[in-house]
């Protein structure tokens, strides 16, 4: 009998114990699969363990939403878990990421609230939270559980675009997860959005979903459209990031990606603004820098009406987000307060190109 | 009256690698159960009778029948008061 609570799982844990369990299948016999197995199962267990009570919240969320004739794909971890993975307690998973049209997002939000989950978001301006295409909620019990609805996928890269998001519902899947009726990405979209996740966790968390790539591309191997897929990484000018993704998981795990694929993402000579975007993005040698998220979503943002929509909410957000974010409790200051989001802005663009200006090696 | 145990609502298990995975929503509490656990804990439907799942055990595993009902009636006594499981009096459900 163990308490979740006070058993404090990370996803190192997670990683060292898939790991042991697959050099345990691999080498059953071999001395480093014998030592310490005990342990690594009973982390496995935890996992499993914690993974079946946030589905239990998932498959409460899931229903409340099919009352309301509201339709969901599971996104990311909780997908990865009941259908990709092999065994439940071999994913592991923080939180609960939805894809949902963007017209229920009210409804949506309303039974989240309903369900006791509150936002800890507080966007630039009101709807800021379409720039990103998507907003966090949070109840805090047992344990923290978050839910994301997302409209669209990204970031990075928030592809918006209606058609493009319409073919997302009309690729997606149907299955059951935590007991329920629901959908997942088709397996090519799925494939894109974890290329995607592993590029925006480049340097943190991306061993997580270099893993996820290599478990997918081998679940679904015979039924996985590489021309499909390789289409819609064309079109939507993510050859970069994908060619980085799949690189990356191909030299840990080497999972069966067709030659063509690597070849034709080899040989893609991307735009000038393609190129642009990823090396601006690729060359931030830490994510959690200020400014970099931010320039990030600028730069990926797709067109100009909401690049200057972005722009704007990011130097001039609201009243309520400044106080918040700057802890002004004085209000008649809040007006000086943007003049000092103005200069550090500024200062953080200048740096920005002068790093990109002075690190040639890495336009190439 | 016989009696039925049926596990409560308040959790969710998985069965891995032919062990059970128990969480208790009430408590946050988890539990593992070695393959004579997750047996019993399986044929805990509402459907059979102590006796019943003793007589399984014993065709499953080399037990006696008298132990296999000693082991239940222990292992059930700690379900119930962990409220992982509850007693019908009936398989019509009433309690």
């Amino acid at each position: 009998m163990v308490n979740l609570e006070a058993a404090q799982l990370a996803e190192n844990d997670w990683l060292q114990s898939l790991a042991h369990f697959t050099l345990q299948e691999a080498q059953p016999q071999s001395e480093i699969a014998q030592e310490d197995a005990k342990k690594w199962k009973a982390v496995r267990r935890q996992i499993a363990a914690r993974n079946l009570l946030l589905l239990e919240e998932l498959h409460r969320v899931l229903e409340e939403f099919d009352t309301a004739g509201i339709r969901v794909i599971v996104l990311k971890g909780a997908a990865l878990a009941e259908n990709i993975y092999p065994s439940l307690e071999l994913r592991f998973f923080g939180d609960i990421d939805l894809l949902i049209r963007r017209e229920v997002l009210p409804e949506v939000l309303k039974i989240l609230t309903d369900l006791g989950y509150a936002s800890e978001y507080l966007p630039l301006r009101p709807g800021g939270e379409d720039f990103q295409a998507h907003t966090a909620y949070v109840k805090h019990g047992v344990l923290p559980i978050v839910i994301e609805p997302h409209w669209a996928l990204g970031p990075p890269y928030p592809f918006t675009d209606r058609r493009y998001v319409e073919g997302l519902w009309q690729g997606a899947r149907k299955t059951k997860i935590a007991g329920v009726d629901t959908l997942v990405l088709g397996p090519e979209d799925f494939l894109l959005h974890l290329c995607l996740h592993l590029f925006k966790h480049r340097q943190e968390t991306w061993l997580t979903a270099a893993c996820d790539i290599a478990v997918l591309v081998r679940h679904y191997q015979a039924t996985l459209d590489w021309q499909a897929f390789m289409y819609r990484v064309k079109e939507l000018k993510t050859c970069l990031p994908v060619r980085f993704s799949l690189q990356k998981t191909f030299e840990l795990f080497q999972p069966p990606i067709p030659a063509f694929v690597m070849q034709q993402l080899g040989e893609h000579k991307p735009g000038f603004y393609e190129k642009l975007v990823f090396v601006l993005i690729n060359q931030q040698e830490d994510r959690n820098t200020r400014g970099a998220v931010s320039l990030e979503l600028f730069l990926t943002v797709p067109g100009i009406a909401r690049k200057i929509g972005y722009l704007w909410a990011m130097l001039v957000p609201s009243r309520e987000f400044m106080a918040n974010h700057y802890g002004i409790s004085n209000p008649n200051l809040i007006t000086a307060y943007y003049f000092l989001r103005l200069k550090e802005t500024l200062w953080l663009t200048v740096k920005g190109l002068f790093k990109l200006i002075f690190k040639p090696a890495l336009v190439r | 009256m016989e009696r039925y145990p049926i596990k409560t609502t308040d959790n969710s298990h998985r069965v891995i690698d032919g062990e059970a995975i128990l969480v208790n929503f009430q408590d946050s509490f988890f539990y593992h159960l070695d393959s004579v656990g997750t047996f019993i804990w399986e044929h805990c439907d509402g459907r059979h009778t102590l006796a019943q799942i003793a007589a399984r055990l014993v065709e499953e595993y080399d037990v006696t029948l008298e132990k296999a009902l000693q082991d239940c009636r222990n292992f059930m006594e700690r379900l119930v008061e962990q409220g992982l499981v509850q007693w019908r009096l009936g398989p019509d459900g009433s309690r």
